[in-house]
C-alpha cells in the first residue's frame, strides 16, 4: 500500500453525509410511487364519457398480440349486429408492449396503470373484460331536416 | 510449513530468501526460465504422465516428493456455475483449480436460450421489437435502434429529423442507466457494498425517465421502424433537468468512493489484463477495446442515427485491467451527461414518425444495423424475403465475444478474483444465449 490509505477517510465522509439526505425510498404498501402517465400495465377496456364501451369487435387487436393473450368470443346476429360472449385477456402472458392498445381504431382499450398483478391461482389471470356484451355499435348522425324539402312538392 | 508454502506463488524477484527457507524442507524453488525448460522438470505430471491442461503460468515453487502422486495436489474442477436455472443470466464456468489459482476455465453458456432469432421469423417488422428488447435486457433502446436501422435501410425509410434526436436522447439514458447496473455491481464483487446502493440512485432516476417517456422501465418498445412511437414529455425535461443539475457531482462522489479506494484499487489494479493484441484478435468491442487502448467507438467513427451532431469525447485507457474498465465507463457516463444536455438545447421540431402502412412490408434483401451499445458494437441482421415478416433475424451480442477473451484471462488468477474479473466484462446473457 502506498501512503497512507485516504481512501477509507473519503467513504467516511461520503457516508457520514448521506446520513443528512432526504431517504428516497419508498415504503411501499404504505406509500406508491407516482406511476407516469405512460406507464404500461394490464390491459383495460377504456370506458367513454357515458361509461359505455367503444368496442365494436373488430378483433384488430386480437391479431396485433404477439403472445395472442387476446381472444375474443363474437357472435354475428342475423341482421349482422354483433354480440360480445367474451372479451378474454390473459394477463399472464401479457408482456404490456401496447400493441394492441396502438392497433385499435376505435380507442377501446388502453394499458392501465394496476401493478399488483400476482395471484396465487393462475386461473385468476385470465379475465373476461367484457362479458356478455353487445358490441358498441356507433350511433348514426342524425340527418338535417331540411326546411325546403316540403316547399318544393307543393 | 511446506504446505503453506506450495499454496503461494512469490514473485522472481524474493527467490533467494524462498530458496533459503526451503533448503531443508520438501520443496524447492525454481525461477520462470528454470521452469520454462519443460513440465518434466517441474514436477507437475498428472498420474498418466502429461502436463495438466492449460498450465500457461510460470510457477516459482515446485514440490518434490519420493513418490509424485504423494505430495502433489490433484487438479480438481470447480463448477462455478448458477444456483438456480431461472435465475436472470447465469453462466456456467468449470474451472480447473490448484489449491486456489485456476488453470483453465471454459464457459457453458445457453441455460437462458429462449429461441429469440427463431421467434423473430414468426413475427412482424412492427412486433419484432418487443422481441427483441429481450435479448439485451439491460440496454434495450439500443438493440432496438439496431432492428430499425436495419429495417429502414431495407424498406428506404427516411426518419424524421426530431425521432433521429429522440433515439439518440433515449440511447444514452439508457446507457447511463446500464453503466451504473455494471458499476455498482463492480464494486459489490470486489466487496464494496455501498457504492452499489449509492449508484442504484442515480440508476433509477435515469429508469423514471425512461419509464416517463416510453412507458416501461425496461422493456421499451419505443424506437419502432420509421422513428419513435411518443414524444418527449414536458416532465420528462424537467426530470432530466432536475437530475442533471446534480448528475456530474455525483459522479466525482462515486469516484472518491470507490475509485479512490485503497481496497478497490487492490482488488483490481493489475488484475483481469486484456492487451491491445487480445481484444483485437477476440473481437472485442466497446468499453473493453477502449480500456486496452484503442480508440474506436461507432458514435464517432460510422455514426448513425444523429450522432454527427454532436460533440464528446472517446474515452481510452492503456492499462486494460479491470480498473482501466471502471474508470472508462465513469468517464463514458459524463460523455453521455453532455450529449444529452446538447440533444435538450438543440432537439428539432417536427414530426416524431414517418409516414407507415400499418403492416409494413419490406422487399427483399439483407440488410445490417450496427449501433454502439454499452457493451459494444451491437448488430441486427435482416434477411428479409418481401413478406411483412423478416426470412431470418440475426443478433451479434458483443458480450459473447467479450465471453471468449475470458477463458484466456482466467488462468493464473485467484479463484477470488475471478469473480471480479468475469464480472468486469459486464456479460448480459439475455443477449449472449439469446
Amino acid at each position: 500500500m502506498r501512503g497512507l490509505p485516504t481512501g477509507i477517510f473519503k467513504s467516511l465522509r461520503i457516508a457520514f453525509k448521506n446520513l443528512f439526505r432526504p431517504n428516497m425510498v419508498i415504503q411501499y404498501p404504505k406509500q406508491r410511487a407516482i406511476i407516469p402517465e405512460r406507464a404500461r400495465w394490464a390491459v383495460e377496456i377504456k370506458p367513454a364519457q357515458d361509461g359505455s364501451h367503444r368496442c365494436q369487435a373488430c378483433r384488430i387487436c386480437e391479431g396485433a398480440c404477439p403472445h395472442h393473450c387476446i381472444k375474443l368470443d363474437i357472435t354475428t346476429a342475423e341482421d349482422r349486429s354483433k354480440h360480445i360472449d367474451h372479451w378474454w385477456f390473459d394477463r399472464g402472458s401479457c408482456m404490456m408492449c401496447g400493441l394492441c392498445v396502438e392497433a385499435c381504431p376505435f380507442d377501446a382499450i388502453r394499458m392501465g396503470h394496476d401493478y399488483e398483478l400476482a395471484h396465487a391461482d393462475p386461473a385468476l389471470l385470465v379475465l373476461d373484460l367484457l362479458p356478455d356484451t353487445p358490441a358498441y355499435v356507433r350511433p348514426k348522425p342524425a340527418r338535417p331536416v331540411d326546411p325546403n324539402a316540403g316547399d318544393t312538392d307543393a | 510449513m511446506a504446505e503453506q508454502l506450495t499454496q503461494d506463488t512469490t514473485p522472481d524477484t524474493s527467490l533467494d530468501i524462498l530458496r533459503d527457507l526451503t533448503a531443508d524442507s520438501t520443496v524447492e524453488v525454481v525461477s520462470a526460465e528454470e521452469l520454462a525448460a519443460g513440465y518434466e522438470n517441474a514436477g507437475w505430471l498428472t498420474p498418466d504422465g502429461t502436463p495438466p491442461a492449460g498450465i500457461t503460468v510460470p510457477r516459482n515453487i515446485r514440490r518434490i516428493a519420493d513418490d509424485p502422486h504423494q505430495l502433489t495436489t490433484d487438479h480438481y474442477l470447480l463448477n462455478m456455475g448458477p444456483q438456480h436455472p431461472s435465475t436472470h443470466g447465469v453462466l456456467r464456468v468449470v474451472l480447473e483449480l490448484d489449491g486456489e489459482r485456476i488453470m483453465s476455465s471454459e464457459a457453458h453458456v445457453g441455460q437462458l436460450h429462449r429461441g429469440i432469432e427463431k421467434l423473430a421469423e414468426t413475427r412482424r417488422y412492427g412486433q419484432l421489437g418487443s422481441l427483441f428488447d429481450r435479448a439485451d435486457y439491460v440496454s434495450g433502446i439500443h438493440t432496438e435502434l439496431a432492428l430499425a436501422l436495419a429495417t429502414e435501410e431495407l424498406a428506404e425509410i427516411e426518419v424524421p429529423a426530431r425521432a433521429q434526436w429522440l433515439r439518440v436522447l433515449m440511447g444514452e439514458i439508457n446507457r447511463c442507466a446500464s453503466h451504473y447496473l455494471w458499476m455498482g455491481p463492480t464494486g459489490l464483487d470486489s466487496g464494496a457494498m455501498g457504492i452499489f446502493l449509492f449508484m442504484m440512485y442515480d440508476r433509477e432516476k435515469w429508469l423514471d425517465i425512461l419509464e416517463e417517456v416510453t412507458g416501461q422501465r425496461m422493456m421499451f418498445n419505443y424506437v419502432r421502424p420509421g422513428g419513435v412511437i411518443a414524444d418527449i414529455t414536458p416532465r420528462a425535461v424537467q426530470l432530466i433537468d432536475e437530475y442533471l443539475a446534480e448528475a456530474d457531482a455525483r459522479l466525482d462522489e462515486h469516484w472518491d468512493n470507490l475509485y479512490e479506494s485503497e481496497i478497490f484499487q487492490q482488488r483490481t489494479q493489475g488484475i483481469g489484463v486484456v492487451t491491445k493484441q487480445d481484444a483485437l484478435d477476440f473481437g472485442a468491442s466497446g468499453f473493453i477495446l477502449r480500456a486496452s487502448g484503442v480508440d474506436w467507438d461507432l458514435r464517432r467513427d460510422r455514426p448513425y442515427s444523429a450522432y454527427d451532431r454532436f460533440e464528446f469525447d472517446v474515452m481510452t485507457r492503456d492499462e486494460g485491467d479491470i480498473y482501466a474498465r471502471m474508470v472508462c465507463r465513469l468517464d463514458e457516463v459524463r460523455q453521455s451527461h453532455r450529449i444529452i444536455r446538447q440533444c435538450l438545447a438543440g432537439l428539432p421540431e417536427g414530426d416524431y414518425m414517418a409516414k407507415l402502412p400499418k403492416v409494413l412490408r419490406v422487399p427483399a434483401g439483407e440488410a445490417c444495423g450496427i449501433v454502439e451499445g454499452p457493451r459494444g458494437e451491437l448488430a441486427v441482421h435482416i434477411y428479409a424475403d418481401g413478406s411483412d415478416k423478416p426470412l431470418r433475424a440475426h443478433i451479434r451480442p458483443p458480450t459473447q465475444y467479450a465471453l471468449n477473451i475470458a477463458d484466456t484471462v482466467l488462468p493464473g488468477q485467484l479463484l477470488a478474483d475471478a469473480i471480479v474479473s468475469l464480472g468486469s466484462f459486464d456479460f448480459c446473457f439475455g443477449e449472449v444465449d439469446r
